[in-house]
């Protein structure tokens, strides 16, 4: 597995045109560190995951040959505080198994939507990032899933940023905890 | 170079390979006074500089009160009120400036590792600037998928559809695990031609390559830095007797939306046919193969990153299938220009005047360094004239005091080593001679060195004359030499990394055909061995079906080690019913013990034998054959090194 450098929590510098300089947000997520989770959704390690954790959804035997209905609803759910008003780009990294395990649902509020919404690739059996939707987000707190679409999808971080469309993260990044609503133990 | 507070830095601590890129607003031309660092360590000021001032754009290692330019100064028409995109690339080796996707001065180094970067902006206003890592650039795509998922790719003209198993009325079943291309990208482009997009703004000095097919007639390619529909390099291939043109090969050039073609080979493709189409772009450098013979080179100045394509042309579709891209390190110089920092000269000198070659000026040696190449396996080659003297390839050059030559000088020449070509180690400016062979007459033309899985050959003339084994050579920049040869000229230096080689993988259940013993002649993974008639008998012996030329190497873990006894043997280069016995590694347990007793032959000749101590229950095994080198590995241990005829 090739080695990861994990880079510092980011603020991008962003430059706007006009007199005042804005910065871009960059929140970022460990799989595991999740708000709530539902089986089959379970958590994992791996050398090559961002601090050796992830989640996934486990694989089936057998597991599926041809595309079809996920076996379950096994999700992770993060609540979180998005500190300022902005249009949000979702990014996951992600380890997928092959062409039936290369996917999760993603809902972002609505826990029901009207058409689901995955993200997916066509990167296999490394970990690597995977782009999202764009979202508008208000400052204050939201929910993202991750729901099984798909057995042998992993998840190691996900982050939400206002960075320009052109930027791409790589490799893993530092948490941004501190945005992470958890439940009173 | 600015003070550091009229700076405004990016917070991002930075390290190559990475880019600075934005837009840019430019109102009036000649007021522009732009300047971009990069790399810049706060504590001793060196970094690179960019500046760019009116219409003039120029590029600088900045060390002290040094400013070495690299590359050529550039000149570039500002797009005024118009906001523009720009990037600022430091590759590994390379850096470039680019505006509105196009190079404006390209310069080379590596010397520096500073962590900032920063920018001073004056005549021009910068937005939405950010660093981007670059590197990690790979994608496959095998279009395995229902046809409602996309994957990675982006339709941007003509018709595009993914088309799952083979659609054929007459068969009664379709079933993937019996077809060879159950899935693939079809395209057509009836007026127009038919683009097809994917991967990243960024990527630069990559592979692109798929397999492709006509179905009959029309063009088939591949695109490289891809801007927009309008802005892009490509290969381009046509039959014979095509009404869209002649029968041949393309490397083609897109600006604004006017074609031009760079480069042609003769020979169009037959229909109906699979073919592996592979196209590289690196600093402008394209080369294109064909089932991997390189069949054209071109040259683009327009271009420095950008992202992938597919290509069709005409009405009856092209198949696409097993798209990847991946790295391409290769490093070339035609000399058709000195470009300032390029090489760097350790000692002696040199001219580039006459159009495509470097002379060497200097009477005593001559060592010109390129490139900050991390790769292993790679061949380096040079086309090299020299009357007298001795003349040479530099490759694994960490610095000054560890690098490799390979070096030959006539009989009669004043070196020590005249008559002879040589592998030589040169650490802390002691050369250790690795390896050396007679050598005939004064030897002009082509000159290479490979580097593969540490078996190091050099080649004069297509033939390898002299080779050693070094297994710790890792990366390296590469080179030129001469030593009491001056005129001797140098040309077309192209080195480039080697693909790994192909495997022919063998899974735990190649002896199990239970489910479908009819299909086990061709179907299973056992397919590539031809099985003894008793699979059990003492001595069983399969053999491959294939036969193997050149450098190979069989590898598998043994399990249970201790849990009985008896004998393993792995013969290569073997012709059953003949007599040629092949090199065979013996390995020998013995029950309730973890030791092997290993023995390398040559038909029944012993080479050697030793005994190995497993920790644990298996083991690796690694036997090859390489060059004329015999080497076998248990665990991580290398048990034998042999050199056979």
């Amino acid at each position: 597995m090739a080695k990861s450098r994990v880079l510092p929590a980011v603020l991008l510098t962003l430059l706007l045109a006009g007199a005042s300089a804005g910065q871009a947000v960059t929140l970022v997520f460990e799989g595991e560190h999740y708000t709530w989770i539902k089986p089959s959704m379970r958590k994992g390690t791996d050398d090559g995951a961002s601090q050796k954790g992830y989640v996934e959804i486990p694989l089936q035997r057998p597991h599926g040959e041809q595309e079809g209905e996920p076996f379950d609803d096994g999700s992770v759910t993060f609540k979180i505080n998005i500190p300022q008003n902005g249009k949000y780009w979702l990014w996951a990294r992600t380890w997928w198994y092959d062409s039936c395990g290369n996917s999760f649902f993603v809902m972002v509020d609505d826990m029901s939507p009207e058409i689901p919404t995955y993200i997916t690739s066509t990167k296999k059996r490394k970990w690597g990032w995977v782009r999202g939707r764009q979202y508008t987000l208000a400052a204050g707190y939201h929910v993202i899933r991750f729901q099984n679409r798909e057995d042998g999808a992993k998840l190691d971080q996900f982050l939400l940023t206002t960075a320009p469309e052109k930027w791409e993260p790589k490799r893993a990044y530092s948490e941004t905890a501190q945005y992470l609503w958890q439940p009173e133990k | 170079m600015p003070p550091a507070s009229q700076l405004t830095f990016f917070d991002d601590e930075v390290a190559a390979p990475y880019a600075v890129t934005g837009m840019m607003t430019v109102a009036d031309p000649g007021a522009v006074d732009l300047q971009i660092i990069i790399d810049l360590d706060e504590e001793s000021g060196s970094c690179y500089q960019l500046v760019a001032r009116g219409a003039t754009v120029e590029l600088y290692e900045v060390v002290g009160q040094s400013h070495k330019p690299l590359g050529h100064p550039g000149t570039i028409n500002w797009r005024t009120g118009q906001e523009t995109s720009f990037t600022l690339r430091r590759d590994l080796w390379q850096i470039a400036f680019l505006y509105a996707g196009r190079v404006i001065v390209r310069g080379y180094d590596s010397e520096l590792h500073g962590s900032r970067a920063g920018y001073l902006a004056q005549g021009c206003q910068l937005s939405e600037s950010f660093v981007q890592v670059l590197g990690e650039m790979d994608m496959t795509d095998d279009f395995m998928r229902p046809p409602s998922e996309r994957g990675p790719w982006e339709p941007v003209r003509g018709s595009w559809q993914l088309r799952g198993l083979r659609v054929d009325p007459l068969a009664s079943r379709m079933e993937a695990d019996k077809s060879a291309n159950a899935f693939s990208y079809f395209a057509k482009g009836s007026d127009e031609r038919a683009l097809s997009i994917a991967g990243s703004w960024y990527w630069e000095g990559y592979l692109v390559e798929a397999a492709v097919r006509a179905v009959h007639g029309g063009a088939i390619g591949l695109v490289g830095y891809y801007q927009d529909e309008d802005n892009y390099v490509g290969v381009r291939w046509l039959p014979n007797g095509s009404a869209l043109g002649s029968g041949e090969l393309q490397v083609i050039e897109v600006v604004d939306g006017h074609e031009r073609v760079l480069a042609t080979a003769p020979g169009g493709y037959l229909h109906s046919q699979w073919y592996q189409m592979r196209m590289g772009v690196k600093a402008g450098l394209v080369c294109v193969w064909i089932d991997d013979q390189l069949r054209l080179t071109g040259k683009t100045t327009a271009f420095g990153q950008g992202k992938v394509g597919l290509l069709a042309e005409g009405n009856s579709g092209i198949l696409f299938d097993d798209v990847v891209v991946r790295p391409w390190q290769v490093i070339w110089e035609d000399f058709a220009e000195d470009v300032p920092g390029k090489w760097n000269l350790l000692s002696g000198n040199w001219t580039i005047s006459a159009p495509g070659a470097a002379r060497v000026t200097s009477p005593s040696e001559l060592i010109a360094v390129a490139g900050a190449q991390e790769w292993d396996d790679y061949r380096h080659q040079v086309q090299v004239s020299a009357a007298s003297g001795a003349v040479g390839l530099v490759f694994g050059y960490h610095s000054p005091a560890d690098y490799y030559l390979l070096r030959w000088a006539p009989s009669g020449s004043r070196v020590p080593y005249g008559g002879k070509a040589q592998i030589v180690h040169v650490v802390n400016g002691q050369p250790d001679v690795l390896a050396e062979a007679a050598l005939g007459r004064a030897q002009a033309g082509q000159a290479a060195v490979t580097v593969q899985r540490g078996l190091v050959r050099g080649w004069l003339g297509g033939k390898c004359v002299v080779q050693t084994l070094e297994p710790e050579l890792r990366g390296g920049a590469v080179g030129l030499y001469a030593e009491q040869a001056s005129g001797a000229s140098f040309a077309s230096v192209y080195a480039q990394e080697l693909p790994p080689p192909r495997t022919v993988h063998v899974v735990k259940e190649f002896a199990d055909t239970g489910e479908h013993a009819e299909m086990a002649e061709w179907s299973s993974p056992a397919g590539i061995w031809v099985a003894p008639e008793e699979r059990d008998a003492p001595e069983a012996q399969w053999q491959s079906k294939g036969v193997y030329f050149g450098g190979k190497e069989v590898r598998f873990t043994l399990h249970k080690v201790g849990s009985r006894t008896g004998t393993l043997r792995l013969t290569l280069d073997a012709d059953p019913g003949s007599n040629v016995p092949g090199y065979t590694l013996s390995i020998a347990a013995t029950s309730g013990s973890n030791t092997l007793t290993v023995a390398l032959l040559a038909g029944e000749r012993s080479l050697g034998q030793k005994s190995v101590e497993v920790a644990g229950k298996s083991c690796g095994v690694q036997f090859a054959h390489q060059g004329d080198y015999l080497i076998a590995t248990i665990g991580d241990e290398r048990i034998f090194c042999e050199k056979v005829e």
